[in-house]
């Protein structure tokens, strides 16, 4: 396909900024400067201060002798990066592909793209149009390169849109600056007098190498078409992504729904003819005041299920904020997984873990009350009753080791032992009787000591002696005391279970 | 569960430590847990989950239940024919409830051979409070060589239920 690419150039982009956001700044010249080896040095002026003769790279004091009502606006470092940031972000709907181009401009590249606005012609207007009604100062050109495109929205004078094929024509009155060199090679042609690029243009390429390095000839070429220019992309682009933009802003749950569905729709049969199916999926909604707002699902199985895919996100409706309305909405799939043929078996058990239907509910809750709340836990090759047990961060784990049983453990566990009071004959005896929470236990049966060292690699402390006892009532409990019977009566005992 | 299938365990303040599980049949790594801090999210996740005909059973830890909260839940677990358990701790906050079956159900003193020492094989008194289309009875139950025996009364009774309603 021909490639074909936009350059805007904001002439003034952050004085602009500062003119919307103050608007008394707006019918008089001011500068933005920044401070630079004790003096303020000029980053940015806008239209009015340009008019005076005034030009970024000047010293402040300077200019304020040219003009002395001159306002002077301390620079933000990094703002116009932001900036420029935040509009190629909005340019989206124009084109997939996007980059920036510091410190003031961006390239489109929009092969494919113009049609869907009826025309170059009409596409090129809407972004110039709708960029100057935001209150920005802008020009854009379009070429088959963008070399050509950067040019022609810098230094063009007869139209914005270079027809197929005919960089070269449009170069050639151009000056040498326009090719995007370096200042050195501008001041050697400027000595030279060497004033347009079709004054040097059809020179033999080892004399231009030879007087000015091969940085001219890769800009010619990349300005002519004959070498490829790779650009970095804003937002790089999921394999799976469906975009909707929509007639008129959207601000109702409904029509979010029906967008939500519309693109699943979409995004799902593409899916199922390939055999994949989505495991996180992201909704973004682009407002008509530029903002972005996006809500996030994922699943716990592959799934093409355009009704569970629904579901999940309808939970997540609530949460968007449409503002003024929203002009754009797409569909991305970031995370991808194959989903294995499914076998309908005729005389099915009760199916397991990697049931379908259990996956779906589990997003369900997850999507409604958060992903940290589901747990599941494998054992871990530790004796140490806390550690036992290990937190599994997908349902397809199976257990590596086996489920121990060889040794007493108690139902319920307490998340940290409580401190109790015993009465134990000495020195290695279970308790006669205990205190718990304000009431006094007998001990009738007790089975025990179970030892259980501390693993000192992990951590420092003493080792339990577990006791497995029994109450007056029945009530069957798991005591421990804390390392060796020390013999002056400050051994400290703890509950941490109790017994079904 | 013996078949592979999968069991919900939801609640507020878990205490349940997997690993005994196993002692009783139950494979821990079955179980799901699913830890809220709300009584109406506890609801809400037991409602869904027994709409879910991929599980084999249910069981919500809840304070308190209202009527009209069991019916919905009893409904529920009509339509997908998936076994739901509530487990209430608390004997004083008992309130009338649409379910099934309602056990009560107590440790007792375990018994030893006579002479001999440590704790012997857990039991249970096991009350059958209320139950649809049969009648209520009470009996005493023993863990032993990996099932439940009936300790003096001969009958057995829809024992398979209680491994889960026992912890």
């Amino acid at each position: 396909m021909q490639k074909r690419f936009v350059a805007i150039w904001f002439r003034h982009l952050l004085t602009d900024w500062l003119a919307l956001r103050r608007p008394e700044l707006r019918s008089v010249p001011f500068v933005v400067a920044i401070k630079d080896h004790g003096r303020l040095l000029i980053t940015a002026t806008n239209s009015h201060a340009e008019s005076e003769g005034i030009h970024p790279g000047m010293v402040a004091a300077d200019a304020k002798a040219l003009v002395p009502s001159l306002e002077i606006i301390d620079d933000i470092p990094g703002k116009g990066d932001k900036l420029l940031k935040r509009l190629g972000e909005w340019c989206i709907r124009y084109t997939p592909v996007i980059a920036l181009d510091s410190p003031d401009g961006l390239i489109l590249d929009i092969s494919g793209c113009p049609h869907l606005w009826g025309g170059e012609h009409d596409y090129l207007k809407e972004i110039i149009t709708r960029l100057r009604s935001k209150g920005y100062d802008v020009r854009a050109a379009m070429a088959d390169t963008i070399g050509t495109a950067w040019a022609v929205s810098r230094f063009g004078k007869v139209k914005p849109i270079i027809q197929y094929n005919c960089q070269a024509e449009a170069l050639l009155p151009l000056p040498p600056a326009a090719l995007r060199l370096e200042s050195p090679v501008l001041e050697r042609l400027q000595k030279l007098g060497l004033r347009t690029i079709s004054s040097f243009m059809t020179m033999p390429r080892s004399v231009l190498r030879r007087r000015f390095g091969s940085g001219i000839l890769q800009r010619l070429d990349q300005a002519l078409g004959n070498e490829d220019e790779p650009i970095k992309s804003l937002l790089p682009i999921e394999p799976y992504q469906e975009r909707l933009p929509s007639l008129e802003p959207i601000r109702t749950a409904v029509g979010i729904e029906i967008a939500v569905q519309k693109l699943l729709e979409m995004l799902c049969k593409r899916l199922q003819q390939e055999g994949k199916g989505i495991r996180t999926a992201v909704f973004k909604c682009y407002r008509i005041d530029g903002k972005l707002v996006q809500m996030d699902i994922g699943t716990n199985l592959a799934s093409h299920n355009t009704h569970h895919l629904f579901k999940l996100f309808e939970l997540k409706i609530a949460t968007l904020e449409p503002a003024l309305g929203i002009e754009l909405f797409v569909l991305e799939a970031p995370k991808i997984e194959d989903i294995p043929p499914h076998q309908e078996a005729l005389w099915a058990d009760k199916p397991g873990l990697e049931d379908n239907a259990l996956a779906e509910l589990l997003d369900r809750l997850a999507g409604k009350v958060g992903a940290d709340t589901i747990h599941r836990y494998l054992p871990d090759e530790h004796y140490w009753p806390e550690r036992s047990i290990k937190t599994s961060f997908s349902i397809k784990d199976k257990p590596s080791i086996r489920w121990r049983s060889d040794k007493p453990r108690p139902v319920q566990l307490l998340a940290r032992p409580e401190h109790i009071e015993v009465t134990a004959p000495i020195p290695d005896y279970p308790p006669m009787l205990f205190r718990y929470k304000e009431k006094v236990h007998h001990v009738k049966k007790a089975d025990g000591p179970e030892r259980i060292e501390r693993e000192w690699w992990l951590d420092g402390g003493q080792h339990r002696d577990y006791y497995h006892v029994e109450d007056q009532n029945g009530q069957r409990y798991w005591l421990f005391r804390s390392g060796h019977y020390n013999g002056d009566g400050s051994n400290e005992w703890f509950i941490h279970g109790f017994f079904a | 569960m013996q078949h592979g299938g999968a069991c919900l365990w939801i609640s507020m303040r878990r205490t349940l430590f997997p690993p005994s599980l196993k002692v009783f049949g139950v494979e821990p790594d079955r179980l799901i847990f699913v830890d809220l801090k709300r009584e109406r999210d506890v609801l809400w996740a037991m409602e869904e989950a027994l709409k879910c005909k991929g599980l084999s059973a249910v069981i919500g830890e809840l304070g308190e239940i209202s009527f009209t909260e069991t019916r919905r839940l009893q409904l529920a677990a009509e339509q997908s024919r998936v076994t739901g358990f509530v487990l209430r701790s608390d004997p004083k906050k008992l309130s009338a409830t649409a379910c099934v079956a309602r056990w009560n159900i107590t440790s007792l003193p375990s018994e030893l051979e006579t002479g001999m020492p440590g704790v012997g094989f857990p039991r249970w008194n096991v009350e059958l409070l209320k139950v649809r289309n049969g009648n209520p009875g009470s009996w005493k139950v023993e863990w032993s060589a990996g099932q439940f025996r009936p300790v003096h009364e001969p009958k057995e009774a829809v024992l398979e239920l209680q491994s889960l309603k026992a912890g």
